[in-house]
């Protein structure tokens, strides 16, 4: 084949990544940039040019170091108990051996993660209702006085918890997935040299898994780090501000206020930490090849 | 090799900073060559107020420079379709949207809705409009906080309601003219009502009526058990009926995202004869020492009222018009206030309703200052034309159907027909389900013949809509705080007035 045919195959058999790419990721994020540095006057109908003028009105505000407080806590919090959890009930199914009870647990781990965030969310509001939740029932049964959970300070505590509830199964399937594939062989070594439990968890199965935890570490907290729908649905951002993340006040600007540009400004603001974690990854993954 | 690990960890770092920078900023070039709308740099900003009194004068003017209409007297429609965003599962004005083919078949206007959820009505509608896409022929837009913006996307109406009413002058005398001059821009109607409702409140008679209750309540209070009249005696009532899980007041007090509770407040601030911002474009709030004391009356009343008082569910903090009615109908509560239009008419006449929690009555909601009553708000929307619009004529013969008389007694079930006359007649027509009620309830109906204007609406005469945007959200923030008794009725009016201040001073309103 000619050089030149080539050339021309392989471009050809690009453009269409490209073009996607083009269209549904540059074209968006520049429009994303562009929308931030202007301001659009809706009674002259123009747009125009205010440079970094959204950037400061944002850090000028007090409340947006909450916001960016929340998102991180949010996603510290939750990531870190999802983690903790799905791992559990990895090592929990992975370690009976009853065809049934294993498939059973299975189907009773996955199923939150089946349910779309937004039914899960009501379910929950519903749940911490006053009147009609069992939450408050079985609380008062415990001697607990009734309480309005999303009105009360424990309201994004609350959507913390069922955003556990619903992603850490996620964290279950990888890890699951990554047990079922560890050596054998290597697990009847450590027995042989007399290995306990404890010990072939610490010292040989995590170490293997270590890659695969880090995967699924990076890839929740991505995705724990634009959580919307339940804190949408459950509190609104409220009681006040006290769970409004970075991301409802991205919505709220531009869905409500109507402000497109302030709330590209945010949504610039709110790429920087996603930005920052994948090209750590990215450099993780590429210093693990060369070792 | 651990020297040689370092020296590419740093190379490759910087390489893939330097391709998402590189990125990034192709994206952004791409972003700017292809935006919508050109960049040009505004030096002058102009803020126009209109006096009522000038009104007419400026319009006949106005139409005379601007709109040119074809008069043709037999119109053609046939092969026409028109693109109308709205708003998905509004039982308000689902009766309406039901005849539609009705109106496709006699005028051979094809209407293409476009059912758009609640949350998204608004800002899908902006981005459509403020980008000029061309994609809507005519808005659905509400006063709440929205429509300011879209006015000046939308024709002058002037020359069509001459047409159709005869004149401005007969138009305003016909329409419940308040809220409609929200709809007022630069010397023309830009929109034709479709939707008013206003709070009011519903009580369960056979609570009322028992016998007993009315012994023990006359022995208590002193007075005869009734719909309240008053602050004082809807606040006894519901105190009389709380016995926790059932209490004697609820209604949809929820803080953002749905603005409910704030309106509940503005409403009540209103109906006590006071105006949010004064003469001078200051907030009464601030400015005013009795309407500060008003402002904290009416907020501390309701924070109480779940709180210390607890007569009012705590769960209405967080509740939607929908759960309040709900909430309502599974006889939790002996009265509920707010929006209550869109189920008194219907749901709550129900066979099922009445056999559970027995027949329903409706009461104005009291004011806080009975000597200068006044009147509350009301949610009001509109359609306009769009400018973009290749059909302007056959879009106003949609808006002139919706308007009309067969249109709007098909939704007074569930809504007020924003014009006096249909109101009038649906408050003289009865019920299907209940022909002992009136179609269109008599609260409902005082409440909204009372109705004044939006917030936003500095005097009847002003828009100011700077305050629909980040202040009215601010204040649903801060009220959802005050249900949340996180802070103080106080602090709620204070900080609600500052944001609203720096708001009206950066617009230029005023300056301090």
């Amino acid at each position: 084949m000619k050089q030149k045919t080539y050339y021309f195959l392989f471009f050809l058999f690009l453009l269409p990544v490209i073009l996607y790419l083009a269209i549904f990721f540059i074209y968006p994020l520049g429009l994303l940039f562009y929308y931030s540095l202007t301001e659009f006057d809706y009674k002259a109908k123009v747009r125009y040019f205010v440079g970094l003028k959204n950037f400061v009105e944002i850090f000028q505000d007090p409340e947006t170091y909450g916001y960016i407080f929340r998102t991180f806590l949010y996603t510290g919090i939750v990531v870190f108990l999802s983690f903790i959890l799905g791992l559990a009930y990895a090592i929990l199914v992975y370690s009976i051996k009853s065809k049934l009870i294993n498939t059973l647990l299975r189907i009773i781990i996955v199923t939150p993660m089946l349910i779309m965030p937004v039914a899960g969310a009501t379910i929950w509001r519903f749940l911490l209702s006053m009147h009609y939740g069992w939450i408050n029932f079985i609380l008062e049964f415990f001697g607990i006085q009734r309480e309005n959970w999303l009105l009360s300070p424990y309201a994004f505590y609350w959507v913390m918890i069922t955003d556990i509830w619903g992603w850490s199964p996620y964290i279950f399937l990888i890890m699951y997935a990554a047990l079922q594939q560890l050596p054998q062989s290597i697990l009847d070594a450590s027995e042989i040299d007399g290995a306990t439990s404890t010990k072939k968890y610490m010292y040989v199965i995590f170490p293997i898994l270590k890659p695969v935890m880090i995967i699924a570490l990076t890839l929740k907290t991505l995705d724990t780090y634009r959580a919307f729908d339940y804190i949408w649905v459950m509190t609104g951002g409220g009681p006040g501000h006290s769970s409004t993340t970075l991301n409802i006040i991205t919505y709220i600007t531009a869905m409500q206020y109507l402000n497109f540009e302030k709330s590209s400004a945010y949504g610039v603001l709110t790429m920087l930490f996603p930005l920052f974690l994948t090209l750590s990854f990215l450099v993780y993954t590429r210093v693990r090849k060369f070792e | 090799m651990s020297e040689e690990k370092k020296k590419i960890n740093r190379r490759e770092y910087i390489k893939y900073v330097g391709a998402g920078v590189a990125g990034l900023a192709v994206g952004g070039a791409l972003g700017y060559l292809t935006a919508p709308g050109k960049i040009e740099k505004i030096t002058e900003t102009t803020t126009k107020t209109v006096a009522a009194a000038t009104v007419t004068q400026t319009v006949t003017k106005t139409f005379e420079k601007t709109v040119t209409v074809a008069t043709s007297p037999v119109k053609t429609y046939v092969g026409i379709s028109l693109r109308v965003p709205h708003m998905a599962g509004w039982l308000s004005q689902a009766p309406g949207i039901a005849l539609a083919p009705e109106f496709e078949k006699e005028t051979g206007i094809k209407i293409i809705y476009d059912m758009i959820a609640p949350a998204d009505v608004a800002s899908k509608q902006w981005l459509e409009v403020s980008n000029r896409t061309g994609n809507y022929d005519i808005v659905t837009v509400g006063v709440d906080r929205v429509h300011p913006k879209f006015l000046p996307y939308c024709i002058g109406l002037n020359k069509y309601i001459e047409e159709h009413w005869g004149s401005i002058k007969e138009f305003e005398n016909k329409v419940f003219l308040e809220p409609q001059r929200s709809a007022f821009y630069e010397g023309e109607y830009r929109g034709i009502p479709i939707h008013l409702n206003a709070p009011f409140g519903v009580y369960r008679k056979q609570l009322f009526e028992d016998p007993e209750n009315q012994k023990k309540f006359e022995s208590t209070y002193g007075y005869e058990l009734r719909p309240p009249r008053t602050i004082q005696e809807l606040e006894d009532i519901a105190t009389f009926f709380t016995k926790p899980p059932m209490y004697g007041l609820t209604g949809n007090l929820g803080g953002a995202p749905i603005p409910a509770g704030f309106v509940t407040f503005l409403d009540r601030f209103m109906s006590a004869g006071f105006d949010v911002l004064d003469k001078d474009f200051r907030p009464t709030f601030k400015y005013n020492d009795k309407a500060y004391e008003v402002g904290v009356e009416i907020a501390r009343w309701f924070q109480d009222g779940i709180y210390k008082k607890k007569f009012i569910n705590p769960d209405a903090a967080t509740f939607r018009a929908g759960t309040m009615a709900d909430f309502y109908i599974s006889g939790m509560a002996a009265m509920a206030i707010g929006w209550c239009g869109d189920f008194f008419g219907i749901r709550f006449q129900e066979k099922e309703v009445v056999n559970k929690i027995g027949e329903s009555g409706d009461f104005i909601i009291p004011s806080f200052r009975p000597e200068s009553e006044s009147g509350g708000f009301a949610s009001w929307w509109m359609h306009g034309i769009l400018d973009t619009c290749k059909y302007p004529d056959a879009a106003w013969e949609y808006i002139k159907w919706v308007a009309s008389e067969k249109y709007q007694l098909a939704c007074a079930a569930v809504q007020v027909p924003p014009f006096k006359d249909l109101a009038e007649k649906a408050n003289k027509m009865t019920n299907p389900n209940n022909p002992k009620i009136p179609l269109l309830p008599n609260a409902l109906y005082q409440a909204a013949l009372k109705a004044r204007v939006w917030f936003y609406i500095r005097d009847a005469k002003t828009n100011v809509p700077e305050l629909c945007y980040e202040p009215w959200d601010e204040g649903l923030k801060l009220w959802g705080s005050l249900m949340a008794n996180q802070i103080t009725p106080e602090e709620f009016i204070t900080k609600w007035s500052e944001v609203a201040e720096a708001t009206l001073e950066k617009a230029g309103y005023y300056k301090k």
